[in-house]
């Protein structure tokens, strides 16, 4: 027997069985995900162990390539799963990563945030008159503080689509209508309206979202898994997706259709900005969504 | 007398200060431009000792007794599902379906994934989607009507009437204004959606819930289902409440405690450490400063020799 080419047969034979079943992301989007589970830098926050659990489980499944054979996406996402691009918990996190220069000095986002094609920032967060902050872990020598504000944010102007803030207040109702100045060209944010919740028990609602979004859309994929009524005593989880568009036919169109395996292209203008929610969801720290637009 | 040999080194020493004053001063003017947001705390004070969160959490965690680990479920319901099942359940259809060891087919306008495993369903029909053009002034339908769709479907599904705990029905909507508005100018109902959390011997089980989204049509738009088998394992035990408050306050220590923090209780079933088997556990929902946050607490331990699956 010729023992060379019985090793060829079967190496080929395992490429090509490799090749049916292995299937590569397409690499056309990118994720990326930021988290702090200990502020035991220069910045000060409550440790929260579970929270870099929370954003991997997302990360982890929207580049899960999983299995297919003969054409067929048996499991996980195939060609349509993003790539990885960084995956960051603690370590030097600070505000200039996710600040853009036109706006702020010491803004340097286009190689960080504004880089990745969809991202998840999991920080403390927190509303300062009716801007969204987030606190980093570092303070950055030279520039800025602790804390990313909203209004110091230009999400897409380089690469951006879509932004999940695993955040609290980041998407507070007296917010609606001045986060689309956030806009460069991203297409859409999704955070909550009060206090969101940190747990083990958690973990798998940040995978699912990342899971159903390839069939459901984003926005309402964020609604289904992260929505918790009564989470504690009578006090609700709250989440918002929000998006922008030319027009309000524009705008419900994208937020009503876009998936991570369905992405427009970017508004070519923003004229109307939307949100959904959940009627009546009453979370901590906040009143019943769109009940007061003022505080 | 003055040492002029040390001049250049005077004036360095002087510029090296004016150059640092001058960036403390763009730094404190970055700052200040930016409010007073440094100065928010973010932190629990950990002026909290253990023992007093003992106290809060005797307070707060409900008793239990032997009777908590007399639990059972008798069926499997998501195990017995097929795809043509399913979709015939939702008055829909899928052409060129994958074979059903497959845990996801996709339509054109459909998508269904099943793991019989897990107990995941997930089903979305998007030609059933709110349509702006065509949907903006109708209203939802009736809750009533919505709880009555829902329950033919979960009865079609064979999911256990006596596991299904009281539904939640609440509206899905879409509000948006034109850019420089203060607040939403335009507000949509788009879908009715029931929450039905899964309860087994009066407890919720964690992560075992349905939501069903209901166009103006009357069909579903989509569906989840998360409906694992529930089995306990025949070897646990109780631990003492003491060592179950102690091993909770402990967990809490370590996440920077607040001495005003809120802590709310309920016992429950979960898969604690992705366990095939599920345990009676005390749910905590502490609410300290910044974020709150969710443990959970096992109230069991297991005597048999071996770790579960």
């Amino acid at each position: 027997m010729n023992i060379k080419k019985l090793c060829f047969s079967k190496v080929s034979q395992c490429i090509l069985y490799s090749l049916l079943i292995t299937p590569f992301a397409h690499g056309a989007y990118e994720a990326k995900s930021y988290a702090v589970t200990t502020w035991d830098a220069s910045c000060s926050g409550s440790t929260r162990s579970a929270w870099d659990n929370m954003a991997d489980a997302w990360y982890d499944e929207i580049t899960n390539t999983g299995f297919s054979l003969f054409g067929w996406c048996l499991s996980g996402h195939c060609s349509d799963a993003f790539t990885r691009d960084g995956q960051y918990v603690n370590g030097n996190i600070i505000n200039s990563k996710f600040a853009d220069r036109s706006l702020v000095s010491w803004g340097n986002d286009t190689r960080h945030l504004d880089e990745g094609d969809a991202v998840m920032l999991a920080l403390h967060g927190f509303e300062s008159g009716n801007d969204y902050g987030g606190r980093v872990r570092v303070n950055e020598s030279g520039g800025g503080n602790c804390n990313i504000m909203r209004s110091e944010m230009e999400l897409g102007d380089s690469d951006l689509e879509f932004l999940h803030l695993s955040s609290c207040q980041s998407m507070d109702d007296n917010q609606w209508s001045t986060w689309w100045s956030a806009f460069g060209r991203a297409h859409q944010v999704d955070g909550f309206h009060g206090l969101m919740w940190i747990g083990s028990s958690l973990v798998n609602d940040y995978k699912d979202f990342a899971d159903d979004a390839f069939s459901s859309t984003i926005a309402e994929s964020w609604l289904d898994n992260m929505y918790i009524p009564d989470i504690s005593g009578s006090d609700d989880q709250c989440p918002v997706a929000y998006a922008v568009g030319v027009n309000s036919s524009d705008t419900w169109n994208r937020i009503g259709t876009e998936r991570y395996d369905k992405v427009h292209s970017d508004p070519s203008s923003i004229g109307y900005w939307g949100v959904i929610y959940i009627r009546g969801c009453d979370p901590a720290a906040e009143s019943i969504i769109a009940s007061d637009f003022s505080s | 007398m003055f040492n002029l040999t040390k001049l250049p080194n005077i004036i360095t020493v002087a510029l090296i200060s004016a150059m640092s004053f001058s960036n403390v001063s763009l730094a404190e003017s970055d700052h200040n431009s930016m409010g007073s947001n440094q100065e928010l705390i973010l932190v629990g004070n950990n002026k909290i000792s253990e023992s007093d969160i003992i106290k809060l959490l005797d307070k707060a965690v409900p008793l239990w007794s032997n009777k908590i680990l007399d639990a059972r479920s008798e069926s499997n319901p998501i195990s017995e599902l097929s795809f043509n099942f399913i979709l015939e359940s939702l008055n829909d259809q899928m052409s060129n379906l994958p074979p059903e060891e497959a845990t996801q087919a996709f339509g054109k306008v459909n998508a269904i994934h099943l793991n019989k495993k897990t107990g995941k369903l997930r089903y979305v029909n998007r030609d059933r989607r709110w349509d702006f053009e065509r949907d903006n002034k109708q209203k939802a339908i009736s809750l009533r009507a919505a709880n009555e769709i829902v329950s033919k479907l979960l009865t079609q599904l064979k999911i256990p009437d006596s596991e299904l705990n009281r539904p939640i029905v609440r509206s899905q909507i879409a509000a948006g204004a034109k850019v420089g508005s203060k607040q939403p100018q335009d507000k949509f109902e788009m879908y009715q959606i029931a929450y039905i959390p899964r309860q087994i011997n009066g407890l919720n089980i964690l992560q075992s819930d349905i939501k069903v989204a209901i166009n103006h049509q009357g069909q579903v738009q989509r569906a989840s289902i998360d409906w694992p088998e529930f089995k306990l394992d025949d070897q646990l035990q109780l631990i003492d409440r003491k060592s179950v408050l102690q091993n909770a306050a402990q967990e809490i220590m370590l996440q920077n405690p607040d001495s005003d923090l809120i802590i709310k209780s309920k016992l429950a079933y979960a898969k604690v450490n992705d366990d095939s088997f599920h345990q009676p556990v005390a749910v905590l929902s502490v609410n300290s400063l910044p974020t709150p946050y969710q443990l959970i607490i096992k109230l069991t331990e297991s005597t048999s020799e071996y770790e579960s699956e």
